[in-house]
């Protein structure tokens, strides 16, 4: 086949998609924006200083490590950007669980019988947590295993989402519930998902977001980074090691569920 | 007087020569826009949009589209892109689809080409089932770049993100699209 005839069947495609991308105008904050590398020394200390205590039982690997800022902080590139990340985050739409926090995927084993359909407001946000885009999403909401619904329920989305998926049963933790009983059982929400970062990139993204512990909220700062240049050499910097567990849609490990 | 599908299309039934100004005046600057991606050339773009009018006014009656827009656009690309099959053999014009057919080939293995209709429309309902199993965003990215032709700069500048984001999200559409079409036997 020839690409043009690819490109003459792609014209042929549903009319609700081709209207759905002409509506689809969101005018949205130009990112990444740009610093200067001395803030990545300043945001990798804070991540330090803010993650290592959170994170330090949780035993996960951080699924996306920030290797492109040398020991000493300093890019290794004269073209680095530092860029504040966009979060992807959810909520359910129905009173019950509006004040839930959504949390990281919990293995269907440990969820019980469906409580009902909701619809879910989702999308992109920026560090202040100012709306980029938004979607509604159809979902179901179960109850887990020995956890009182109070506290927290399990979220199975039947839309996909831009950055969640149809496959995985997703934590909802209501911030104001009896913490101590799912202790153990939630690795703190990492607030979603990270934005698609262009390969060959020398990028840093900062996330300032919630996790949940038994304490309540708690705000804490990192930061993210990704494959370097292609004649870049890769350096880890100790603050990395300790960043907590970040993940983009795609990037997901099954292997990383809830703990027993 | 901005009048909507229905009424632009009754003028047509009605053959009521009004009913193109009234098309232009709505979907012009749109039908335009698709024909300058596809032959970045203004002037071959407006009379590209000038033959998708007199074609539209050929095809209704019998058709009553009820999406007149979309209708439109793909006699638009379709006249477009058969301009572009002309100009390129008189080596000329081009807009964005050199680029978008160059990507397209990552879908492609270079096998026969399809000829049979049925099999085109085999192939076809596949890509939109393809489309189906996208997030809403991915799907429009891939839309605007493939359907509508646009630069990966204006799809960027449209969705607020940045052009390396784009590319990426793309490039993996394209190739989820390829593993889907050849696990399901297309000689692509």
């Amino acid at each position: 086949m020839k690409s043009e005839t690819l490109y003459d069947l792609l014209g042929n495609i549903r009319d609700d998609y081709v209207s759905e991308a002409e509506a689809s105008l969101q005018k949205r904050k130009t990112l990444p924006i740009r610093w200067f590398a001395v803030a990545a020394v300043f945001l990798l200390a804070m991540t330090a200083v803010f993650a290592l205590p959170l994170l330090k039982d949780s035993g996960q690997p951080p699924l996306i490590t920030p290797d492109t800022v040398s020991p000493d902080g300093q890019s290794l590139s004269g073209d680095t950007e530092l860029a504040v990340s966009e979060k992807y985050v959810y909520r359910v739409d129905d009173t019950a669980f509006s004040s839930y926090v959504g949390g990281k995927v919990i293995e269907e084993k440990k969820v019980g019988n469906k409580i009902r359909e909701v619809s879910v407001t989702a999308g992109w946000q920026d560090r202040e947590g100012e709306p980029l885009s938004q979607e509604t999403l159809r979902a179901e909401v179960y109850e887990i295993a020995d956890i009182d619904s109070d506290t927290a329920v399990a979220l199975k989305f039947l839309d996909k989402g831009d950055a969640v998926t149809t496959t995985y049963f997703y934590t909802l933790i209501n911030p104001d519930g009896d913490l101590s009983s799912i202790e153990g059982y939630f690795i703190p929400a990492d607030g979603g998902a990270v934005r698609e970062i262009p390969e060959g990139m020398i990028f840093t993204s900062v996330i300032t977001d919630e996790a949940v512990t038994e304490e309540g909220i708690v705000k804490f700062t990192t930061a993210v980074g990704t494959s370097s240049s292609p004649d870049t050499a890769p350096v880890q910097t100790a603050p990395v090691q300790t960043a907590p567990v970040l993940y983009t849609s795609e990037a997901y490990d099954p292997s990383t569920v809830i703990p027993e | 007087l901005h009048l909507d599908d229905t009424n632009i299309v009754q003028l047509f039934w009605e053959r009521n020569e009004s009913a193109i100004p009234q098309t232009v005046e709505t979907y012009g600057a749109y039908c335009t826009s698709i024909a300058m991606n596809i032959l970045g050339n203004r002037e071959d773009a407006e009379e590209c949009v000038s033959d998708a009018c007199l074609r539209l006014w050929n095809t209704i009656p019998p058709h009553r589209p009820n999406r007149l827009s979309t209708f439109l656009g793909k006699i638009v690309r379709n006249i477009a892109l058969s301009r572009y099959r002309k100009s390129t053999a008189d080596k000329r014009g081009g807009g964005n689809l050199p680029a978008v057919l160059e990507e397209l080939s990552d879908v492609i293995t270079g096998g026969d080409d399809v000829e049979q209709a049925w099999e085109n429309k085999e192939l076809g309902d596949a890509i939109d089932a393809f489309l189906e199993t996208l997030s809403p965003q991915a799907r429009r990215l891939f839309v605007r770049r493939y359907w509508y032709t646009d630069s990966i700069f204006h799809i960027a500048d449209r969705f607020g993100m940045s052009e390396g984001a784009v590319t990426m999200s793309l490039k993996r559409t394209r190739q989820k699209l390829h593993n889907y079409l050849t696990e399901r036997g297309f000689d692509l």
